[in-house]
């Protein structure tokens, strides 16, 4: 009975919290998925000295006395170029894992936002500034970044049409079709994150097969 | 064993009226014949009926509440008293949680667009602002992915090549080096 009872408590807490989760809407990007992971900035820099020390040995060897300082020089660029081998695949690695867990929450973002929780939170956190974005020219993020472009214009569009709306069906389509730029808002954020992923895995692959190869010339 | 051990052991459960009846006819024969054992069986009948008759078989007045005190101290002293949840408190607590929840889910929830035939332009305009402001959000943050993904591209030197229109500055190139020191 005693048993029972605590589960039956238990069950209710879940229940209210679950009522209070649905009522909220969905989180912006967790703190600890935005910018770039210390450890892979960390990398980074290392890497920066790395190849200013390469430069500096690479003007060094035309210069070298004899034979013997060329080839200390060139053993010195060798164990360099093994050591930016690992960081860059160290590096990928972390972005790979980092990009992954931010595709995982675009696409929990997409599937819980409504046109409700946009209007809110413009309410609450008024509209953002209006910096001018840098134009999308190319990259993985290009075509979301186009098509999101595109869903604006849209928008821009329908508020016009919507100041002039006469009817209720007018306005109910209207209505329908800001929440499907809506949906291609979020559907493009998900496209983006998706393309950094395989993007990524690529150079990640690449990466690796790099760092064996100046791992076997070793 | 010898006889008088076993009689010794048997004299309680005997007393008691609890020995087999096998076993009562030997116990009785041993102590008609073995005068030690007699003595011992007299002399124990006789305590007993002596209790008997002092009442010592009940408790006398008194005794439980002083026992009741004693046990409700040793509990105040460590081990907490069971409590035990009737079914009308948890209802009653159950029914406290639902309102709460309740309350918590009318406040918080984001208020419902209106149906269709209630809208009005006012509120059509509202929602496509704030579609254009998420919009801008995400534009913005896509461009925070791609200039972190930069940064990670510039330092790839070779590399499978950047993708298809991939923007890609002029990096360091490890490789270069390492060409120039064997030349």
């Amino acid at each position: 009975m005693r048993k029972r009872n605590r589960l039956a408590i238990v069950g209710l807490f879940v229940a209210a919290a679950v009522l209070a989760a649905e009522a909220l809407p969905p989180r912006g990007m967790p703190a600890h998925l935005r910018g770039m992971a210390s450890e892979a900035r960390e990398a980074l820099g290392q890497i920066h000295k790395i190849v200013e020390q390469q430069r500096a040995l690479a003007q060094q060897a035309p210069r070298a006395k004899n034979a013997e300082a060329r080839e200390a020089i060139f053993q010195q660029i060798r164990g360099n170029l093994k050591r930016i081998a690992e960081l860059r695949v160290r590096i990928l690695e972390i972005q790979a894992a980092r990009a992954r867990a931010r595709l995982e929450w675009a696409r929990d973002h997409a599937a819980q936002l409504r046109l409700s929780h946009v209007v809110l939170a413009m309410k609450q956190f008024g509209g953002g500034p209006r910096a001018p974005e840098a134009p999308a020219t190319n990259g993985p993020l290009a075509g979301a970044k186009r098509k999101v472009e595109e869903a604006l214009s849209r928008v821009e569009a329908l508020r016009q049409k919507a100041a002039k709306a006469a009817s209720d069906q007018e306005r109910a389509n209207i209505r329908q079709e800001i929440e499907e730029q809506l949906r291609i808002v979020e559907n493009q954020r998900v496209a983006g994150f998706e393309a950094i992923v395989s993007a990524l895995d690529e150079r990640l692959a690449w990466a690796r097969r790099q760092a064996a190869e100046e791992e076997e010339k070793r | 064993m010898n006889e008088c051990e076993r009689f010794q052991a048997q004299l309680g459960e005997y007393l008691l009226g609890g020995l087999p009846m096998a076993d009562r006819a030997a116990f009785e024969r041993h102590a008609a014949q073995c005068p030690k054992c007699s003595k011992e069986l007299t002399a124990t009948r006789a305590t007993l009926a002596a209790l008997d008759r002092a009442g010592i078989g009940s408790a006398p007045a008194g005794v439980a509440e002083a026992v009741a005190a004693g046990v409700a101290a040793k509990l105040r002293g460590g081990v907490r008293p069971r409590v035990r949840l009737g079914w009308l408190s948890v209802a009653a607590a159950a029914a406290c949680l639902a309102i709460a929840a309740l309350g918590v889910w009318l406040t918080t929830r984001p208020p419902q667009p209106p149906a269709a035939a209630q809208l009005s332009n006012e509120q059509l305009d509202i929602e496509a602002q704030a579609v254009e402001a998420h919009a801008r959000a995400l534009l913005r943050q896509l461009d925070e992915l791609r200039q972190e993904h930069e940064a990670v591209s510039r330092m790839m030197g070779g590399g499978p090549g950047p993708q298809k229109g991939d923007e890609r500055t002029e990096g360091p190139a490890p490789p270069t080096g390492a060409r120039r020191a064997r030349s």
